[in-house]
């Protein structure tokens, strides 16, 4: 099953990041391109953007009804309108982002208050705050976006549909689309889903001592489970004729997109036919010069998706990076993170790269800093229950 | 329970709804409607329910934006005067 797909003239033209590893772009570019300095994430610890900085940046009148995740949001949304203003009307934007807890930190303290405390003690902003529309909502009320605007849920693939969808409302005639994801979540109840998920590293029991715990290996013969962790990015999605005729850059144009639904346990089959599809719609596979790859880091489905690629490129016939093994996995932020590094490397001409040892045979794993050399790039992702999705990106054509 | 003032509202007003960084909440409000002070109602359901736990009074329903912290004020003190009868 695949959906419809932006045209070529579809392009981004800002991106906004915030993750471990920084609450701004550039930290998070050149965390992810230059010298490993941060330590590696590791089993049992919850990586996430520094919230107290980003909410400096907040009234308390905001502060007071959202979430940490979803002031994070803000302040990427911000960042955007910086970039590229708000468009001419309130109809030219519209809020496409992608979700899989709302506000939970918000929500698990509001519980916790109507059990300790009776319903009279219940924040009457939880009444949105906790929502899976959270971000999307604030987002739009904040700029008084007023174009079409939904929220996507479809696991770690939610980053990718909520930017094809946004490409293909772009396609369609919307001038611009605020798309990407905000996800993750630092409340207790959060954090202890996302390590039972069956492909999460088995974290450390409280006050267990020994060996340091599993640091995130994906696509690594050593991979032993994925961290689980916060992390946003947005994108602005424009026409790209409407961007020449303003004078300003794009980064990267959406190229292709595809979606499909493979149940587990083998998606082999399924990834391969993803990845030729997408392909299919922009061109050759030799004009890739990096897949984005998802890198669950539980070995069968690292295996599928290492066959996936080698059956479509050939043995290291592509280059293959991983970043997200140095920030976490991060939900539908995971693949909107990883779309967004892919437009920054289209723009830059350098590939983030994975912190991982022993890559698994066949792939061609960038472990280093290294130059992209073809104009397309392919971002691959995985969602728990069988969500599967592919962006392609590409170069700016020369006008 | 000493009686409830505007310094109250002030304070208790700025935990609950918090500020925008357009109006600030300060003892010139009184006479302005909720409306005019950017207090939208989940704001002011905010304020009057962290009023109600700490006077330890209940407030009639139905305060709306056009209401002001005056009239709030007053409400919350007849409440307290009929509480001690």
């Amino acid at each position: 099953m695949s959906v419809n797909s932006p045209s070529a003239g579809t392009a981004i033209t800002a991106v906004a990041l915030a993750n471990h590893l920084g609450t701004d772009t550039d930290a998070v570019w050149k965390a992810l391109t230059g010298p490993v300095t941060a330590e590696p994430v590791r089993s049992g610890s919850y990586p996430a953007p520094d919230h107290q900085a980003i909410a400096a940046g907040l009234t308390s009148r905001i502060k007071v009804r959202t979430d940490p995740t979803t002031q994070v949001a803000l302040h990427l949304a911000d960042r955007l309108v910086d970039s590229v203003g708000t468009g001419a009307s309130p109809y030219d934007t519209g809020v496409m982002l992608a979700n899989t807890f709302g506000g939970l930190t918000f929500g698990q303290r509001e519980i916790a208050n109507l059990y300790q405390h009776g319903p009279a003690a219940v924040s009457p902003f939880q009444s949105f705050a906790w929502f899976f529309a959270v971000n999307t909502g604030q987002v739009s009320i904040r700029h008084a976006f007023k174009g079409p605007s939904g929220t996507v849920v479809t696991e770690a693939c939610g980053g990718l549909d909520a930017i094809g969808q946004a490409g293909a409302l772009v396609a369609e005639g919307q001038p611009r689309m605020v798309a990407g994801a905000v996800d993750g979540t630092s409340s207790p109840f959060g954090v202890a889903l996302q390590y039972s998920h069956p492909g999460a590293a088995p974290a450390p029991a409280p006050g267990e001592s020994g060996p340091k715990p599993a640091g995130y290996q994906p696509l690594s013969t050593r991979a032993a489970g994925h961290v689980p962790g916060e992390a946003g990015c947005l994108v602005m999605v424009e026409d790209l004729a409407d961007v020449r005729q303003a004078g300003r850059q794009a980064y990267a144009t959406l190229a292709g997109y595809r979606s499909a639904f493979c149940p587990e346990p083998d998606q082999t089959g399924a990834i391969e036919q993803l990845l030729r599809d997408v392909l299919g719609e922009v061109g050759d596979p030799g004009e890739v010069g990096v897949v984005f790859a998802d890198g669950l880091a539980a070995p069968g489905a690292d295996r599928q998706e290492a066959e996936a690629i080698v059956a479509v490129w050939g043995e290291r016939g592509v280059p293959v990076t991983v970043p997200k093994g140095r920030f976490g996995r991060c939900c539908a932020a995971g693949s909107a993170t990883d779309a967004g590094l892919a437009a920054l490397c289209l723009h830059t001409g350098w590939i983030p790269f994975a912190d991982v040892r022993d890559p698994l045979p066949g792939l061609d794993l960038v472990t280093a800093p290294r130059p992209l050399e073809r104009p397309l790039a392919v971002v691959l992702s995985r969602g728990y229950g069988g969500f599967l999705s592919a962006l392609a990106l590409a170069a700016v054509p020369a006008a | 329970m000493s009686e409830f003032t505007l310094e109250d509202f002030v304070r208790i007003a700025k935990v609950a709804a918090g500020e925008d960084g357009m109006v600030e909440l300060d003892l010139t409000i009184g006479a302005q409607s909720f409306d005019d002070l950017d207090l939208d109602s989940l704001s002011v359901v905010a304020i009057v329910t962290a009023i109600e736990a700490e006077a330890d009074v209940r407030l009639p329903d139905g305060i709306g934006g056009n209401w002001t912290p005056d009239d709030l004020v007053e409400m919350v003190q007849s409440a307290q005067l009929v509480g001690r009868l």
